[in-house]
């Protein structure tokens, strides 16, 4: 059994696809930056082959994370996002304040409106909403919906999902992290609300485990570090693959992006030491770090890579991989980084090697 | 960069693309600077696609120095000293060095492929494979106990004796050692030790206790030295190995020979066994003396200095080679161990025979007695498998020795009396075998076999035809139904009867090599003979295990092989007066099937066949139907003759002579086969004819139910 990871240098923006073995797809986030830089990914080209996915889930709704879905997706809630080569959603998977964002960028409308119209017209299906702030319920009262919570697919914080829940089969589970309902409310910043879960798969009892971020910062990652610590559920904090928050800006660690290096906190000194495993993989979804030039502020930042290489070492002190998605393969033409999960854990993927070099020389006679 | 190897600017090219390969240069020095003369990249090597979760701790980054030579000097990668001894990695011989074995093949095999992107493949894919430690794949063999160094001892596995003499020579791979008399004495240990599962090349031991030290054996010398002692004790046996002096017995050195069984996993049985050879650089004298030891009369008595068991006693490795047995010739050549146990004669070896005796021999197949009474001259050289050192010995006691040399137990027997004699140790040899092989191209021979000698064996013949353009195999049925005469029959039939054979017989050219007039050669290929020996020996192997008799004619094309196989024809004998007439079944019901085609009218053909007058036999093997000239009616036949010349001319050319027109057949409608006045007459012209060519005529006579053969001189 294997399992394959794809993610896609698209700068500062991110696109993470998740392919299993029984052909099933998860995708996290579409955000299609081609248009502004052609050495990115042209997401819509990469995935034309593609008809449907099981799941599709977007972490929030900034426009580094949305960009494109529009012209890419087939929507049920509108005529015009129907055409034949759109690739269908399955289950759409936002978080309520996606579902309630007031003023989106046109992508994050569409979505939206995607979400609402399955809340509304299919009953619920084909949408999880990840947690309930008290104006979920006030909009759901405004559209004339059941305000029981019961009757929705909302998923709170600390919910285990497995087959029966999400479909993707019985070798993963999908634990929920983040949002908290209590920061989906009046949200000032659409990132704090970012849906934040830790995939687990399951390859002949090897369990590879994959902490999706999106752009949350360090004072959530604390939250969910001791909510999980505090409930005895530390095997949900462990990660053989971390896909680091915010294309990898200090403020995933810290409020300080220090010097030299960011010093993170005590609680993310752990997630990252303790509770990364032994050759355990980074991921950034960012720009390439010599596009950063002096006086620019945008992420990614050197003082946070420093922190994360710091914090995670091997036990032969050794680092861990680093990998930023717009520099994999060059960065002047960036190609998407393939992760294989296998019952060997988690591992650059180079395909098959052809060199025969141990095979005999096919003649006899000597 | 000037001053580097095009391999080097390559790889550095390829590191500096961050494209396929990851890593960074800390140090490059070029040729001219190394005293490997080899130019050095020392990189940090990111493993691209290592397991999360690795069986051998491979790092995700390795430190390793590529070094590259001239174009025929294998590209060299060292990697970290403390890097996990694992499999198919080379321990140098200073024990700390470690580079890597990154192919399997000689590098010729590979050099036209090498380039920059192929070496850091190899690389990465050793160092991916080790991390799973599925380098060594399950179908490999297992690694050597030991490296392989360059000296050889050639053991003979059947010999163990204490004491032997050995024979060392400075050849150009290294020192060869075998054994021979003339040689020096040298005291030989076998050591035993336990089996082996690392699948682990091991540090190579300098000193008889690196050596004995890496299989906690710390007793076998002195245990030797008892042994030893006893043998001083015997002065009988003691001179036996060493005459008179105890000098000789204390400058002797030491063979020390092991034999590690070697298994896959810590449960699995040995499934090989390496076998290695050391040679103390010092002899028994120093040893014992290391060992704290002294020679008092016969006992090794302590000389009060503090042992020091081996540390200065310098050994040297060789790696060993068995001489060839038969059992190693068997295996080589994928034979089954139960096949070929057979005693075999086989009757000249000549051309055809020494090739296909040598394809047995190297296979190991078959105890053979060769019978041949010939002599080997220059000319034969040509085709034969022995060599211008043979000129003027017989050829089987030429191939006795060679024989010696192919296999080191070879038992082989030789007779170099004339075959004709039939002597005793002739019909001897013959009633023991299994199978005899008649490679004579001699149908006198053939008949002999056939007619003469008792034996139980099965027979065949082998032979090329006259140009060498035909291999033909006559194999008699297991139950001696069918004999190598009445095949000899059937072959000429058959050469007959298919038009792809009408040259077959054509006669080649032939050369004189000596001053008799039977002292001439054909003049056919070496191609030819090795191809029909090879064609032989696999068919012989492959049709002794089926029961039937056989003829086999493998035509030889330009260049392949076509294969005709005839079941052997069943024969009915008939007797008259001291003859015996033999006929083929297929022509019998053919002749019956005419005469009952014509009724009520007679009708009657030519017969065609051979006699051997010695052993008053007659075979009718073919008939020329009744010409259209034939006059028939229910009382009488009279064969008319349209053709009949041409046709008969035709026999005896495409058969070499071999059938000819033996007398006519007729028949009678009725169940009477007796001569009437009339075939009196007739019969009587048949002889006269055949007079002229000094054969019998033979007249038959084909009624209702049967047939009556008559001869007559």
């Amino acid at each position: 059994m294997s399992q394959s990871i794809l993610f896609y240098p698209e700068g500062n923006a991110e696109c993470v696809l998740l392919e299993l073995e029984n052909d099933k797809r998860m995708l996290m986030d579409y955000a299609n930056m081609h248009g502004s830089d052609s050495r990115y990914t042209d997401l819509a080209d990469t995935f034309s082959n593609i008809d449907k996915f099981d799941v599709v889930m977007f972490t929030h709704s900034h426009e580094d994370h949305v960009k494109g879905a529009a012209d890419f997706f087939y929507f049920d809630h509108a005529e015009k996002y129907q055409s034949e080569n759109r690739a269908k959603i399955n289950e759409l998977w936002i978080s309520a304040a996606f579902l309630l964002d007031v003023n989106p960028c046109e992508d994050a409308r569409v979505i939206r409106q995607e979400a609402r119209y399955r809340l509304k017209e299919f009953g619920g299906r084909g949408i999880k909403i990840f947690a309930a702030p008290n104006s979920l319920q006030k909009w759901l009262k405004d559209n004339d919906l059941s305000i029981d919570e019961g009757d929705h697919p909302i998923i709170h914080a600390g919910t285990l999902l497995n087959n029966s829940d999400h479909g993707l089969g019985d070798m993963i589970s999908v634990f929920v992290h983040a949002p908290f309902s209590e920061d989906s409310d009046d949200v000032s910043d659409r990132n704090e609300p970012s849906v934040v879960f830790q995939i687990s798969i399951n390859n002949n009892e090897q369990i590879t485990n994959i902490l999706i971020t999106g752009d949350i910062s360090h004072s959530v990652l604390d939250k969910i570090i001791e909510r999980s610590e505090n409930n005895k559920h530390t095997e949900y904090l462990q990660w053989d693959l971390y896909d680091i928050p915010h294309h990898c800006s200090y403020t995933g660690l810290s409020d300080q992006q220090g010097d030299q290096i960011t010093e993170p906190s005590e609680n993310i000194k752990r997630l990252l030491s303790d509770y990364g495993q032994e050759n355990a993989i980074f991921v950034a979804s960012c720009r390439a770090f010599e596009d950063v030039k002096e006086g620019d502020t945008q992420p990614p930042h050197f003082q946070a890579e420093k922190a994360y290489k710091k914090y995670s070492k091997n036990s032969d002190g050794t680092e861990k991989l680093f990998f930023v998605t717009s520099e994999y393969k060059g960065k002047t033409s960036p190609k998407p980084l393939r992760l294989k999960i296998d019952e060997t854990g988690i591992c650059e993927d180079i395909g098959t090697n052809y060199t025969i070099i141990n095979s005999p020389a096919p003649r006899a006679g000597k | 960069m000037s001053d580097i190897y095009t391999l080097t600017s390559e790889i550095i090219a390829l590191i500096y693309a961050k494209d396929r390969f990851r890593a960074t240069i800390n140090k490059l020095i070029n040729h001219t600077e190394t005293d490997s003369k080899r130019d050095e990249i020392e990189l940090d090597f990111e493993i691209i696609g290592l397991p999360q979760h690795r069986v051998i701790a491979v790092r995700n980054v390795e430190p390793i120095v590529i070094c590259i030579g001239e174009e025929d000097d294998m590209p060299c990668v060292r990697v970290r000293n403390d890097f996990p001894v694992v499999p198919h990695l080379n321990i140098l011989e200073d024990n700390i060095t470690k580079t890597l074995c990154y192919v399997d093949l000689q590098y010729n095999e590979i050099k036209h492929k090498m380039s920059g992107r192929f070496l850091l493949t190899c690389i990465e894919n050793w160092f991916l494979k080790t991390s799973r430690n599925e380098l060594h794949q399950a179908n490999q063999p297992l690694e050597p106990f030991f490296p392989y160094s360059n000296n050889v001892i050639v053991l003979d596995e059947q010999i163990i004796n204490i004491i032997d003499k050995y024979m060392v020579e400075d050849r150009e791979f290294g020192k060869l050692m075998y054994r021979c008399d003339n040689g020096k004495k040298y005291i030989v240990i076998n050591l035993s030790v336990s089996r082996d599962y690392s699948n682990l090349i091991h540090n190579m031991p300098k000193t008889l206790f690196d050596l004995l030290q890496s299989f906690g054996n710390k007793t076998i010398i002195e245990e030797r030295l008892k042994d030893i002692s006893s043998i001083i004790r015997n002065p009988k046996e003691y001179r036996k190995y060493f005459g008179q002096s105890k000098q000789i017995l204390l400058a002797s050195n030491v063979i020390i020979k092991l034999m590690i069984p070697k298994s896959r996993t810590i449960d699995a049985t040995p499934e090989s066994y390496d076998f290695r050879t050391f040679v103390s650089e010092k002899p028994l004298r120093d040893i014992i003396d290391d060992y704290g030891f002294v020679l008092n009369g016969s006992k090794f008595e302590g000389n009060n200095k503090l042992g020091e068991k081996g540390k200065n006693i310098p050994i040297q490795h060789f790696n060993v080679h068995f001489n060839n047995l038969k059992i190693h010739n068997k295996l080589y050549n994928s034979l089954d161990l139960e096949d070929g146990n057979e005693n075999i004669s086989i009757i000249g070896v000549g051309a055809l025979g020494s090739h296909i005796l040598n394809n047995f021999l190297r296979e190991g197949y078959g105890k053979w007695t060769i019978i041949d009474n010939d002599y080997f001259w220059p000319h034969n050289i040509a085709r034969h498998v022995l060599t211008n050192e043979n000129i003027g010995y017989r050829k089987a006691d030429s191939l006795s020795l060679l024989s010696k040399r192919i296999q080191a137990d070879s038992d082989i027997e030789v007779i170099t009396e004339d075959f004709f004699c039939k002597s005793s140790s002739i019909c001897n040899s013959l009633e023991r075998a299994d199978i005899i092989i008649d490679t004579s191209t001699s149908i006198a021979v053939e008949r002999i076999l056939a007619l003469d000698i008792k034996s139980r064996a099965r027979k065949l013949s082998c032979f090329l035809n006259p140009r060498g353009t035909a291999t033909i195999m006559l194999l008699e049925d297991s139950a001696h139904k069918v004999r190598l005469d009445l095949l000899e029959m059937q072959y000429y039939r058959e050469v007959l009867s298919n038009e792809k054979f009408k040259n077959h017989m054509m006669l080649p050219m032939t050369k004189v090599y000596s001053g008799g007039c039977r002292n001439i050669t054909s003049r056919i290929s070496q191609d030819d003979v090795s191809l029909s020996a090879s064609l032989c020996s696999k068919a012989i192997k492959l049709h002794l295990k089926e029961p039937n008799g056989k003829v086999i004619i493998w035509t030889h094309e330009d260049d392949s092989v076509s294969r005709v196989v005839f079941p052997a024809d069943s024969w009915y004998v008939y007797y008259y007066n001291k003859w015996i007439i033999e006929i083929p079944e297929s022509l019998l019901e053919d002749i019956k099937s005419d005469r009952v085609r014509q009724l009520p009218n007679e009708t009657g053909g030519v017969l065609i066949g051979a006699f051997d007058l010695s052993r008053k036999r007659v075979y009718i093997v073919h008939q020329l139907k009744a010409p259209k000239d034939s006059i028939a009616s229910p009382n009488s036949f009279i064969r008319g003759c349209v053709n009949l010349p041409e046709q008969l001319k035709s026999i005896y050319e495409t058969t070499s002579g071999n059938l000819s027109y033996i007398g006519e057949w007729h028949s009678h409608s009725n169940d009477n086969t007796k001569k009437s006045r009339d075939d009196e007459v007739l019969h009587s012209e048949i002889v006269k004819y055949n007079r002229e060519n000094c054969i019998p005529g033979c007249m038959m006579i084909m009624g209702e139910k049967d047939c009556s053969i008559y001869v007559d001189e």
